[in-house]
Formats: C-alpha cells, structure tokens, sequence
C-alpha cells in the first residue's frame, strides 16, 4: 500500500476536508482522489465501499502522466484536465503543481453529471486545494 | 517491415529509461514524475506509466523499446506495456539492498517470459561481478528457471546493446530447442 509520507496527518486532513466539502457541493461526485504525481494517496473521498483508493492513485498517475506526455507529443499547448467517458460514469483528472510539488487529482462522476458541470466541480476543488498550501 | 517489441522491467532505479535512452535511435517518449520514494532511490524523477523508443537495426526491421514504471503500486500497468512483447530485459542495481529480493519477484512477476527463457538479467553497479551473477544464478534455479545473466552499465549503448543481442539470441534458442522437441 503506498502512503503518503510528505504531508503531517493534520495537513493530510485539511486536504481530506476539502475533498469532502466537493463531495458535499456535488451529487454526482462520488470518489476523488489527491494523490502525488507518481502515485501515493495525499487524500481521499469516496462513497464506494469497494474501490480501492490507493490503486486508484497509482492508476490516476499514470493516466495524468501518460496523459499530459501525449498532449505534448502531439502539441496540444497547456493541459487543462484529461478526462475518460464512459456509460456509467465520467472521470476527470488533473496534475497541479505547487511549492515544487506535483499531484494529480482525480474525480469521478456518476453518469448523471454534466460534462460541464464536473469541470466546474473540479476546478473549484482544485482552486481549494492550492488554497490549503497558503 | 518488421516490428518487434522487448520491454526493460526492473525496479525503481535499475536503469530502464536510461537504457532506453542510451540505445534508442529516436527521441526516447517519457512519462516521468517527480519521485517522492526519495527514501528508495535518490533520484528526482521516475517513470510513472511507460518508456518508449525504438531500435533500428541493420535489416531495416525496428525494435520498439518499452519501459515499465518498477514501483510495485503500478504493477497494473505491467501487463498492458508488456503485452505482445518477445521478450524482456530485467534490470538490476546490484548495490542495493533490496536488489536479491526484487530479482525474485520480478522473475516471479514476469514468469510467463521467465517459463519460457525470453527474459535476461542485467545487474548494474555489481562490484564483486563473481559473487553478483552466483547470487542472481541461485535465484534462477531456485525458481526453476535458467536465464542468462549479465554485468553491464545502462548508460552504456553497447552494454544494452549487447543485453538486446542476448535477448534475441537467447528467444531464437528456445524457439529452436522448441521445434526440436516438437519432432
């Protein structure tokens, strides 16, 4: 299991808060995850009871790395969010940088969700979580 | 044309995205993130989904050269990168402590090339070379395997090379000991 040893478990549960406030804010939201960008679990929040967040982090970083490589590649100019459509939900991922570090956060959305509004969702999240660092 | 694919596994730090960088004929592809197991390997950046690069070779056929992340949490990946790969190339950092253990469950975790001989091992930063290749060779016949093991420096483009070469060599060795068999 890979646990995050950067964060002070008092700094691990101000990022839990805000993941729990998006949760709060969203019907549609049911997991995020902030993990760092190479795969330990920062925070976590998730309504299922079988998903497993640490592997989901570890996917989350490889998918935003993959992700961010191929934009590159094919020069796609600056990331925004990668995302993954499926039939039964939506998943948004995004790599933030802050204070040298990187994490990438990934929410996923049941299929209820507007494309629109999951955007908003995790751009709000995201603007709370960099706030946390000030 | 004919491509083939060969995938470098090993832990973090072994070298795998410096091979493939020391031999890779076009700019190597990299999925690096900054490394927070900082307390494993002192390093600053670490391959979180795949390498990528390519090999041509003198018969106009190309080698596509494929990197794992060597941390255990992406094992996920490992089937997806190594999928449709001949072969693979483990490579180890003999100098650290957890080296003997990995080379274990790497033989363990790759045993469908481990079974069938189309995997090698290359041990970099072996100082005592003698006692390095006994110690890798008595894993191999404790698990049942036999596999050519080498010394060699992955930032050495005729090290990997020649770790390529005994790869291929060691494939077409068992295809042809197979279709002995067979008859």
């Amino acid at each position: 299991m890979s646990e995050n040893t950067i964060f002070s478990a008092t700094e691990t549960h101000v990022f839990h808060k805000s993941l729990k406030k998006a949760c709060n804010n969203c019907a549609e939201l049911i997991t995020v995850v902030m993990a760092t960008s190479d795969g330990h679990v920062v925070a976590s929040e998730t309504a299922s009871k079988t998903l497993d967040t640490h592997r989901l982090a570890a996917m989350a970083a490889s998918f935003t790395g993959l992700s961010y490589t191929m934009a590159s590649e094919v020069n796609m100019g600056s990331v925004k969010r990668a995302s993954i459509e499926g039939t039964n939900g939506l998943l948004l991922s995004q790599l933030i940088e802050v204070k040298n570090m990187e994490f990438a956060v990934t929410a996923i959305f049941d299929k209820d969700i507007k494309t629109g509004l999951a955007q908003y969702a995790l751009k709000s999240l995201v603007a709370d979580l960099l706030s946390c660092f000030n | 044309m004919d491509r083939k694919k060969i995938i470098f596994i090993g832990p973090i730090g072994a070298g795998k995205s410096t091979a493939i960088n020391a031999v890779s004929d076009t700019d190597a592809v990299a999925t690096e993130a900054k490394n927070s197991d900082t307390d494993i390997v002192d390093k600053a950046t670490t391959t979180v989904a795949m390498d990528y690069g390519e090999l041509k070779l003198d018969d106009n056929n190309t080698i596509g050269l494929y990197g794992i992340p060597g941390q255990r949490r992406f094992n996920f990946i490992w089937p997806v990168v190594s999928k449709g790969a001949f072969g693979c190339i483990l490579l180890l950092d003999a100098s650290h402590e957890n080296c003997w253990d990995d080379l274990d469950y790497f033989l363990k975790s790759f045993s469908k090339f481990s079974e069938k001989g189309s995997l090698i091992i290359g041990l970099n930063r072996a100082e005592d070379v003698e006692a390095c290749i006994k110690k890798s060779q008595d894993i191999v016949q404790d698990n049942n395997f036999a596999l050519p093991v080498f010394v060699g420096d992955p930032r050495d483009r005729n090290d990997v090379c020649m770790l390529i070469e005994a790869l291929i060599a060691n494939v077409e060795t068992q295809i042809f000991l197979g279709e002995f068999s067979d008859e």
